[in-house]
């Protein structure tokens, strides 16, 4: 019978997995073009050493500076249709997000009598908190336990047998579904504002995150379980035909824009966007009903497991 | 084992912080070190000594033929002393089938599938590349549509992916050669 431990820690380069294999930890390390595998006999496993390592360092503080210096180039931006460039800024800022609401980092490394290996499934603290403690059971339940004199060795009662693999809800469905609703109140602050223009750039930027984090979430669906995958899946359909409705309206208004400054030379307010208030109407209602759903269906689906 | 190390300065944790109910820091670095200790560290197995053969009557090891066999090889069948002996998951096996079971073509797998999508999809970021990879990409996906899977299930979705792509890139191409270039050289004639 073999069990994920730990749902898949994984990177748009790389991957790693913990499967419990009947007496055996399975460890599977992949670079997308080849995956490798490695096995260990919990009556093998002499230690595991966890080391924490705190959330910020010198090139992590960098690269977070970097993105929220675009943010800051985004919010500082005049009116006008080059807005649209802030998808880069979107994405350097749904990476520090994910990085920052993921948590501290750590090193998990495991000793047998002849390898040491740092199994890279286990990255944060989190990961380790909710895999530590299993891994220390199956070895014990084949061991026995180490007194913490180090010499006295506690026998222990055969292990129960292991819990049905509960469905996991990742941090990420949370961020995804936060995000739907807090774009729905943008469109709506910008709508109430009368500035649905200005709001093009930053929905736009919204929906691209949406659309990465809907599919890492669609990914997962090993660990989030069948109702919340095709919640996902719904969330990428709908970004994907939004986005479409996005990019014709303004392909088709900059055209027109591009013209008329052919013609007569039109400033960037004298755009006249297609279809603007029909779809941020549009927009802003299915981010909220699928936010807050989701969020409904994510609290139902806690409460009723075992 | 006689030590562990901190996995930031590999730094000696020394016993006193091992098997605590929380992390402590390490004596170097001061970050939190959790070390979990069980008890093979501590008490490896001791390794039976070979029993030396008495009769002829009694079967030897292949390897050592004064030691008496204890058991058989489940690959080639060889009989293996206590020293050859490797007590492999489900069985016993002599040392030279347990390395060709380690090899690395066992514990390691190539994802053509996956290099066949990347072949196909990568490309056509440069527009021209895809004349060149589609055909590699279709070499991989129908040259390993039946690989085995090692360890884990592998669905093909990559490679019904790959051959969807490489159709419409193929199309693609031959609507170019087909109807573009012969419109674009017949604009350029001069008119008569």
């Amino acid at each position: 019978m073999r069990r994920l431990l730990l749902p898949r820690e994984w990177s748009p380069l790389r991957y790693a997995e913990l499967w419990q294999d009947g007496e055996e930890l399975l460890y599977i390390h992949s670079s997308r073009f080849s995956d490798r595998y490695a096995r260990y006999r919990f009556r093998d496993i002499q230690a595991f050493v966890l080391t924490e390592f705190p959330l910020w360092n010198s090139w992590r503080a960098w690269w977070l500076g970097i993105s929220f210096f675009f943010a800051v180039v985004l919010l500082l931006a005049p009116p006008g249709w080059w807005k649209l460039f802030a998808i880069m800024p979107g994405v350097f800022l749904l990476w520090a997000l994910v990085y920052l609401l993921r948590g501290p980092r750590c090193r998990l490394v495991l000793h047998t009598a002849v390898s040491t290996v740092t199994l890279e499934a286990v990255c944060t603290i989190a990961q380790a908190r909710a895999v530590l403690p299993e891994l220390r059971r199956l070895t014990e339940a084949m061991q026995g336990r180490l007194a913490p004199d180090g010499l006295t060795v506690v026998t222990l009662p055969p292990a129960p047998e292991a819990p049905a693999p509960a469905h996991n809800t990742p941090l990420l469905m949370h961020v995804l579904f936060g995000m739907l609703v807090m774009h729905a109140l943008i469109l709506a602050g910008f709508y109430s504002g009368n500035k649905l223009d200005s709001g093009l750039g930053l929905s736009g930027t919204l929906l691209l995150a949406e659309l990465v984090m809907g599919f890492l979430a669609a990914l997962r669906w090993r660990s989030i379980g069948p109702l919340m995958t095709i919640v996902s899946a719904m969330v990428v359909l709908f970004c994907l035909a939004d986005s479409g409705v996005l990019i014709y309206s303004t392909v088709n208004s900059l055209g027109g824009f591009f013209t008329a400054v052919s013609q007569r030379g039109a400033k960037p307010e004298d755009i006249e966007w297609l279809w603007l208030k029909e779809q941020s109407v549009g927009r802003a209602a299915w981010h909220a009903v699928a936010g807050l759903v989701g969020w409904v269906l994510l609290m139902a689906s806690r409460g009723s497991r075992p | 084992m006689g030590y562990v190390v901190c996995g930031a300065c590999s730094a000696r944790i020394p016993p006193t912080n091992w098997n605590q109910e929380f992390p402590l820091p390490c004596p170097m670095c001061s970050r939190e070190v959790w070390v979990t200790v069980f008890p093979v560290a501590l008490h490896p197995p001791k390794a039976g000594l070979p029993e030396q053969v008495v009769t002829g009557q009694e079967a030897s090891c292949y390897n050592h033929v004064n030691n008496r066999a204890v058991a058989a090889c489940d690959d080639c069948g060889r009989f293996l002393c206590a020293l050859c002996d490797v007590d492999a998951v489900g069985g016993h096996v002599c040392p030279a089938c347990f390395e060709r079971r380690e090899s690395p073509a066992l514990h390691e797998r190539v994802n053509y599938d996956s290099i066949a999508l990347a072949l196909v999809t990568l490309p056509m970021l440069l527009c021209w590349l895809p004349v060149f990879t589609t055909p590699a990409a279709l070499f991989f996906a129908f040259k390993f549509w039946n690989a085995p899977a090692l360890v884990m299930p592998r669905s093909k979705w990559r490679l019904w992916l790959t051959l969807l792509i490489a159709i419409l890139q193929i199309a693609v191409v031959i609507w170019f050669f087909a109807a573009v270039v012969p419109g674009s050289r017949g604009g350029a004639l001069p008119k008569e």
